[in-house]
C-alpha cells in the first residue's frame, strides 16, 4: 500500500541547508497536500522527488525498494511525473507534441518515427475531459495561460505515472476548471495513483485532501488527516504560532484626501473604457483574473503600455506618458509582478537597486558610493530589510526582502502613487503581515497605493475600496464596509466560454 | 530558494573569483621572463609591450562598455580598418591639415559606432549578430576605399614630429598616455555617475532598468557609439608609429578587445566588471603576444594561441561563476 | 468557372504557406529578364556548385540554431577542411593514388567532427555560450590551417573525386548537388517526422521543459555541433573539388551567409523553430541576389563589395525579423 516513502532527505544549494531531515510518506489512492510558507521546501522536495535536484541525501524507498532518483528520466522510469509551476511546456511546439514528450508509452516505445496524427487524436481526448475546445495545432505559447495550465495537466494524465508531484498546478485555471482538475485528481486517487499536491490555497487542502504534510523552515513539522485538521491548526502549524493577521478596522481611513490620479475613459489593448480614480491616502484593490485587464492598466498608468483613446491624470492635470520614466516624474511607480525579470537587477547590490529610479529621475550628475550605502542604510532600517549589508546582491535576499527593497526604491523616488502588482506573490506568511504594516504606514503618511492582485483575502485586508474588473472592462465599485468575498468573486468570474 | 547569505568567510571560490586577474597578471610576468630568459624585462621590450597594451587597452575599454551592457561589439576590427583607411586617404590624397584628418577619422569611427548603436537600441536585433554584420560590411568598405593596397601614414608622423617635438622615446610613450587618460574617463563614467550606474543596470536586467526609469535604449546607442569612437583613438595611436600597414592587420585587435575584457573579470552576461581588470587584461595580452613573437613562434600560430586563451579564460571564469551549473534549473 | 476558380484559390493558398518558394522563383524570373546571361549554362552550373556546399552549411547551422545556439566556426572548418585534403592529396603517399583519396577524405571528415566535437562539449559539459566558443575556435582552426599552408595555397592534384562530383547527371545537374540534395530530403525527413530531430527543437525552445521531461540535452546539443562540424567537412571537400585548391580562407564569410540564409528561412536565433526547407530557399534567394548585384554592375568597382552586400543583407535580414517578433511582457 505504501507507494513512496522518503527519510532523512536533507539538502543544500550554494551551501545554504534547505531541506533538514525531511521523513515524507504517501500511500496509494492518497492525495497528500504538501503546505508550508514560501521558502519552507515544498518545491525542493517535490523537485527532489522528481529528479530535479539529484545532489540530495537520504533514503527514497518506492512500494518498499530502495532507489534513487538523479535524474528526471530516473523518476519517470520509477513512474514519478510532475507538474512544476509554469516553465513545463515547451513554447514554440504545438499541445501534442508538448503533451506526448518524451512520453514512451504513447509514441510507442522506442520507435522513433512519429505518428503525427495517432498523438492528435489521443491529445483531444485528454482535453475533452475538461470540457474546453483548445487549437492543438498552434505553438502553446499562443494559447491562453489557463489552456497552457490544462495541457500541462493533462501531460501529466498522459504519463501514466503511479506517483503525481503537481507543484500549484490550478493558479492558472478558472473555477470551473479547477473543479475539474479536483473531480479528475479524485479519479486518479481511486485508481490508485498517489498525489502529492501543492497549494497555497488552504481551502483546497481541505476540498481534496485526504492527508496534509506541513513543512516549515525546511523542516517536516507533521503529517495531518484532514478530518482532524482546521484552518487556523493548519496556519498555526505553517507558521509556528497561532497570529494570523488582520486589519485594525474594516473601514476607509479618515486621513483619506483629494483624487491623486485619475483614468477617464481609457481603451487599449484588452481594456475598454476604463474609469476610475484613486485618492491621497487610500489603499485602492483591484480584482480580477488574469486576462481581465488589471495589470495593463497599471502598465498602461506607468508608461509602459499604450493606450488609443482615454485620459489619465494626475492631480488634475492630464499626462502623457511615454515611457515609464515619464511616470516616475510625474511620481506614479510600479512594483511589478515578476520582481525578479522586472522589478530588481540582480545582480547589483541593495543600494544600487535603491537608487536607480530616483537618479534617473532628477537627473543626478554625480553618484558617490558613500552616499547610496548611507541611503540604502536608512531604509534598511526603516523598512527592517534582513540583510548582511548596503552592498550585499539582491539574488540572495529572501522574496519578501527583495520586495521591500523594491519598495524603498519607489519611496526614495518620491512617489505618491505606488502600483503594486500581486505583491505577496511567493512570500511566506510572516514576511506578508510584515509588508501589510509598511503598506499601512507608508498611506498614513499620504501616499496612495492600487493593490491589483488575485488574492480576494489580501484585498479584503488592505483595501479602503475595491474596484472588480473582468474581460477589460470595470465591474463594480466597493467601500471595504459594502464588499464581501462572495460579490466580489461573482463579478469578476464572468464565464465567456459555450458549452 | 532565497535564503540570506549568511556566512562571509571567502572560499577558495571566492579569492579565486576577486583575484583572478592579479594572479594572471603575475603568473604571465614569471612564464615570460623565464621562457625568454629575461629579455621580457628589458628597457625595449618593456616599450613595446607599452605600445601594444595601449592600443589594445584603448579598444578594449570600449569593449568593456559594451558588454557591460550585456552585448558584443563584433565589429571594432572593421571599424579600425575604416579608420586606418580614412586617414590614408586623406592624409595622401588630399592636403587637408593633419589635425582635421584626425577630426575626420575619429568622426567616421564614431559613425560606425552609431550605426551600430542606432541598430542595437532601436530594434530587438541581438548585438552579437548585428555587429557581426557590420563588421563585414566595415571591412569590406575599408577594403573597397583602399583598394586592397598598403596604407601610409608619413604625413601624420612627420606633423607629429615638427608640431609637437614627439619623436623616439616620447613617440613610442605617447600611446600609453592616451590610453591612459581614456582610461580615467572611464573610470570616472563607470564609478561617479549616473551614466556608469545606468550602464551596469542595463547590463544586468534591461527590462528592470526600463521599468526603473533608465533609457535603457539611449545607454545601448551611448556604448557602441563609445566603442566606436575608441577603435578609431586605438587606429590613431597606431598610425602615428608606423609610416605603412595593411588593412587585414585589425583581425588581431578584435580577438584581444574580447580576450583583454574576459581576462579582466568582467562578465559577458553583462551587469558586473571593473575597470581595472580590463586594464590589466589588455597587458596580458600585450605580453602573450610579445613572448610569442621573442620566442620566435609563427604568426599563423599566434592565432591558436590567442584564441585558446580566450577560450580558457573564459572557461574559468564559467566554471567560477555561481551559476555555472546547469543554466536551465531556475 | 467554377474549377477553375477552385485551382486559382489553391494556388493562392499554397503561395501563402510557400512565400519564400514564391520570392525565390520571382526574384529567378527578374534576374533572367533582366539579364540573359543568368541563363547561361556557366552561370547557372556554377549556381547550383555553389548552391551544394551552401546548403550543406545551411544543414549543419540549422542543427546548431534550433537548439538555440550559434556556431561560427563552419567557414573555417570548411577552410581547414580543403587544407587538409589538398595536403593529404599532395604529400601523402598511401598504396595508390584511390587509397590516398580515399585516406584523405575519412580524415578530413573525423577532423571536421572532432572540431564540432569539441565545439559541442563546450557548450553542453561546460554551459560556455556558444557565440563565445565558435568564435574562438574560428581562430584556433583558422591558425591551424594557417600553419599547415603557411601562406601559400595548396593545390589540389586531379582526381577521380573531381570527376565523380562534377559529373553531371541528365548531362545537366552535377553529382554534388545531387549529394546535397538527397542530404536536404534526408535532413528536412528528420526534423520533420523522427523522435530525433524533434529533440533539436524542443532543446532550442525550453531546455527546462526538455529536462524536466528526462531529455538528455548533453546528447543533443553534442549531436548538433558534431553534425554541422562534420557537414562544414563535407562542403569545404566541394569547395576544394570547385577551386582545385586547399587554402585556410576558402570560406571566409561565409557562416554569415549561411547564418543570413537560417534566419531569412525562418529559422529563429532563439531557437525552437523554424524550417530546414526554407532556410535552403533562403540560400538560393541569397545567390540569386548576389548574382543581381554583380550583374547592375556594382561589382566592377571592387571585388570586395560582395562582403559588404552580404553583410548589410545580414543586417536588413535582421532588422526586419526583429520587427516580427512578439514583445517579452505580455499578459
Amino acid at each position: 500500500m505504501s507507494l513512496l516513502e522518503a527519510k532523512n532527505l536533507c539538502i543544500s544549494f550554494s551551501g545554504t541547508k534547505i531541506l533538514y531531515d525531511v521523513d515524507f510518506h504517501i500511500k496509494e489512492h492518497e492525495i497528500n497536500c504538501l503546505c508550508g510558507e514560501n521558502g519552507a521546501g515544498k518545491s525542493t522536495l517535490v523537485k527532489i522527488l522528481s529528479g530535479v535536484h539529484p545532489h540530495y541525501t537520504g533514503q527514497i524507498m518506492m512500494n518498499g525498494k530502495e532507489v534513487c532518483i538523479r535524474s528526471p528520466h530516473d523518476a519517470s522510469s520509477l513512474g514519478i511525473y510532475a507538474i512544476h509551476q509554469h516553465r513545463d511546456l515547451a513554447p514554440d511546439l504545438n499541445a501534442v507534441e508538448n503533451m506526448f514528450l518524451c512520453n514512451e508509452s504513447y509514441i510507442g516505445k522506442g520507435r522513433q518515427r512519429l505518428d503525427f496524427a495517432t498523438m492528435k487524436i489521443k491529445a483531444k481526448e485528454l482535453i475533452a475531459k475538461f470540457e474546453v475546445d483548445i487549437d492543438v495545432d498552434i505553438p502553446v505559447q499562443r494559447l491562453s495561460v489557463s489552456e497552457q495550465g490544462i495541457i500541462a495537466i493533462c501531460k501529466a494524465l498522459a504519463s501514466d505515472s503511479k506517483l503525481l508531484l503537481i507543484d500549484e498546478a490550478s493558479a492558472p485555471l478558472d473555477d470551473a476548471e479547477r473543479v475539474t482538475l479536483y473531480k479528475t485528481l479524485r479519479l486518479l486517487a481511486e485508481e490508485g495513483k498517489g498525489i502529492v499536491y501543492i497549494t497555497h490555497h488552504l481551502d483546497e487542502v481541505f476540498r481534496i485532501g485526504n492527508t496534509v504534510t506541513v513543512l516549515r523552515d525546511g523542516y517536516n513539522v507533521a503529517k495531518y488527516n484532514v478530518d482532524e485538521l482546521d484552518k487556523a491548526k493548519l496556519i498555526a502549524g505553517m507558521t509556528g504560532d497561532a497570529k494570523v493577521y488582520s486589519r485594525e478596522l474594516m473601514c476607509a481611513g479618515e486621513w483619506i484626501g483629494e483624487k491623486v490620479i485619475e483614468v477617464r475613459n481609457l481603451y487599449a489593448e484588452g481594456l475598454y473604457d476604463i474609469s476610475l480614480y484613486a485618492r491621497k491616502g487610500e489603499i485602492l484593490g483591484i480584482a480580477g483574473l488574469e486576462g481581465s485587464g488589471k495589470k495593463t492598466l497599471a502598465l498602461n498608468c506607468f508608461g509602459f503600455k499604450k493606450y488609443s483613446k482615454g485620459e489619465i491624470l494626475k492631480s488634475n492635470r492630464v499626462l502623457n506618458l511615454k515611457n515609464p520614466l515619464d511616470a516616475i516624474k510625474n511620481n506614479i511607480g510600479l512594483v511589478p509582478d515578476n520582481r525578479k525579470e522586472t522589478g530588481l537587477v540582480l545582480c547589483r547590490n541593495i543600494s544600487d537597486n535603491i537608487i536607480i529610479a530616483s537618479i534617473n529621475k532628477v537627473k543626478q550628475r554625480i553618484v558617490l558610493n558613500s552616499w547610496k550605502t548611507n541611503i540604502a542604510r536608512g531604509f534598511i532600517q526603516q523598512l527592517r530589510i534582513k540583510c548582511t549589508s548596503p552592498s550585499q546582491l539582491v539574488e540572495y535576499l529572501s522574496g519578501g526582502n527583495q520586495q521591500k527593497v523594491l519598495v524603498a526604491k519607489w519611496i526614495y523616488a518620491g512617489v505618491d502613487v505606488l502600483f503594486m502588482i500581486e505583491p505577496t506573490e511567493g512570500i511566506d506568511v510572516g514576511a506578508r503581515a510584515d509588508l501589510y504594516n509598511r503598506i499601512r504606514e507608508i498611506v498614513k503618511e499620504g501616499k496612495t497605493i492600487i493593490i491589483i492582485t488575485s488574492d480576494i483575502d489580501e484585498l479584503m485586508e488592505l483595501s479602503d475600496r475595491i474596484i472588480t474588473m473582468a474581460e477589460g472592462r470595470i465591474v463594480n465599485e466597493y467601500s471595504i464596509e459594502e464588499a464581501d468575498k462572495q460579490t466580489i468573486l461573482t463579478d469578476i468570474l464572468l464565464k465567456h466560454k459555450v458549452g | 530558494m532565497n535564503k540570506t547569505r549568511t556566512h562571509e568567510k571567502m572560499s577558495i571560490h571566492e579569492f579565486l573569483r576577486r583575484y583572478s586577474v592579479l594572479i594572471s597578471a603575475v603568473v604571465m610576468l614569471v612564464i615570460s621572463t623565464s621562457v625568454t630568459k629575461g629579455v621580457f624585462l628589458s628597457a625595449n621590450n618593456i616599450l613595446n609591450i607599452g605600445e601594444r597594451a595601449a592600443a589594445i587597452g584603448i579598444v578594449a575599454l570600449g569593449q568593456m562598455l559594451v558588454i557591460l551592457t550585456g552585448g558584443l561589439d563584433l565589429s571594432v576590427s572593421g571599424i579600425i580598418a575604416v579608420g586606418y583607411c580614412v586617414s590614408s586617404l586623406l592624409l595622401e590624397h588630399t592636403m587637408i591639415p593633419v589635425p582635421l584628418v584626425i577630426v575626420l577619422m575619429l568622426l567616421a569611427t564614431t559613425l560606425c559606432g552609431a550605426l551600430n548603436g542606432f541598430f542595437v537600441s532601436k530594434t530587438r536585433v541581438s548585438p552579437f549578430m548585428l555587429t557581426l554584420g557590420t563588421s563585414m560590411i566595415f571591412q569590406s568598405f575599408a577594403f573597397v576605399l583602399s583598394k586592397g593596397a598598403t596604407l601610409i601614414f608619413t604625413r601624420q608622423i612627420d606633423w607629429m614630429k615638427s608640431a609637437w617635438g614627439i619623436e623616439g622615446v616620447l613617440s613610442r610613450v605617447f600611446p600609453t598616455f592616451i590610453w591612459l587618460l581614456t582610461s580615467l574617463v572611464v573610470i570616472f563614467i563607470l564609478a561617479y555617475t549616473r551614466l556608469g550606474k545606468n550602464i551596469f543596470l542595463t547590463g544586468g536586467k534591461e527590462l528592470a532598468s526600463k521599468m526603473s526609469g533608465v533609457k535603457t535604449g539611449n545607454i545601448k546607442f551611448f556604448v557602441y557609439t563609445a566603442s566606436g569612437f575608441l577603435s578609431g583613438l586605438t587606429a590613431l595611436t597606431i598610425e602615428f608609429r608606423v609610416n605603412m600597414l595593411n588593412v587585414s592587420s585589425t583581425e588581431a585587435f578584435q580577438i584581444a578587445s574580447i580576450a583583454a575584457v574576459v581576462i579582466g573579470g568582467t562578465s559577458l552576461k553583462g551587469g558586473e566588471g571593473n575597470v581595472y581588470g580590463t586594464l590589466i587584461g589588455a597587458f596580458i595580452m600585450a605580453s602573450i603576444v610579445n613572448v610569442m613573437n621573442l620566442t620566435g613562434i609563427n604568426v599563423y600560430s599566434q592565432n591558436i594561441v590567442k584564441g585558446v586563451v580566450l577560450l580558457t579564460f573564459v572557461t574559468i571564469s564559467f566554471l567560477l561563476s555561481n551559476k555555472s551549473k546547469q543554466g536551465y534549473i531556475d | 468557372m467554377e474549377n477553375k476558380a477552385v485551382l486559382i484559390q489553391r494556388i493562392k493558398e499554397s503561395a501563402a504557406k510557400n512565400k519564400l518558394l514564391v520570392i525565390t522563383l520571382v526574384l529567378f524570373g527578374f534576374c533572367s529578364l533582366y539579364n540573359p546571361s543568368f541563363l547561361s549554362r556557366l552561370n547557372i552550373n556554377g549556381m547550383m556548385l555553389s548552391t551544394s556546399y551552401m546548403s550543406l552549411l545551411v544543414i549543419g547551422m540549422t542543427f546548431v540554431i534550433l537548439t538555440g545556439g550559434i556556431d561560427l566556426s563552419v567557414g573555417a572548418t570548411a577552410g581547414l577542411a580543403t587544407v587538409v585534403l589538398a595536403y593529404g592529396m599532395n604529400n601523402w603517399m598511401i598504396a595508390n593514388d584511390t587509397i590516398t583519396l580515399l585516406f584523405s577524405i575519412v580524415f578530413v571528415l573525423v577532423i571536421s567532427v572532432a572540431i564540432g566535437l569539441v565545439n559541442g562539449l563546450f557548450v553542453a559539459m561546460l554551459n560556455l555560450p556558444p557565440l563565445v566558443v565558435t568564435l574562438g575556435m574560428t581562430w584556433v582552426v583558422t591558425g591551424i590551417a594557417d600553419t599547415i599552408v603557411k601562406g601559400k595555397p595548396i593545390p589540389l592534384p586531379a582526381t577521380p573525386l573531381k570527376a565523380f562530383l562534377k559529373f553531371k547527371v541528365f548531362s545537366v545537374i552535377p553529382m554534388m548537388l545531387i549529394i546535397s540534395l538527397a542530404a536536404l530530403v534526408l535532413f528536412i525527413f528528420v526534423f520533420e517526422k523522427l523522435r530525433y530531430g524533434r529533440r533539436f527543437y524542443t532543446v532550442g525552445s525550453s531546455k527546462y521543459a526538455a529536462y524536466v521531461s528526462g531529455m538528455n540535452i548533453r546528447f543533443v546539443l553534442i549531436n548538433a555541433y558534431s553534425i554541422a562540424g562534420l557537414l562544414s567537412g563535407i562542403a569545404g571537400i566541394f569547395i576544394a573539388v570547385n577551386l582545385n585548391a586547399g587554402y585556410p580562407k576558402a570560406a571566409n564569410g561565409y557562416e554569415l551567409y549561411t547564418i543570413a540564409a537560417a534566419v531569412m528561412g525562418g529559422v529563429a536565433l532563439e531557437g525552437g523553430k523554424g524550417k530546414l526547407l526554407n532556410a535552403f530557399y533562403g540560400v538560393l534567394i541569397l545567390q540569386i541576389l548576389k548574382k543581381l548585384v554583380v550583374f547592375t554592375g556594382l561589382a566592377n568597382i571592387s571585388g570586395f563589395l560582395e562582403g559588404m552586400i552580404v553583410g548589410t543583407i545580414l543586417v536588413l535580414v535582421l532588422f526586419f525579423n526583429s520587427l516580427k517578433s512578439k514583445g517579452n511582457w505580455h499578459e
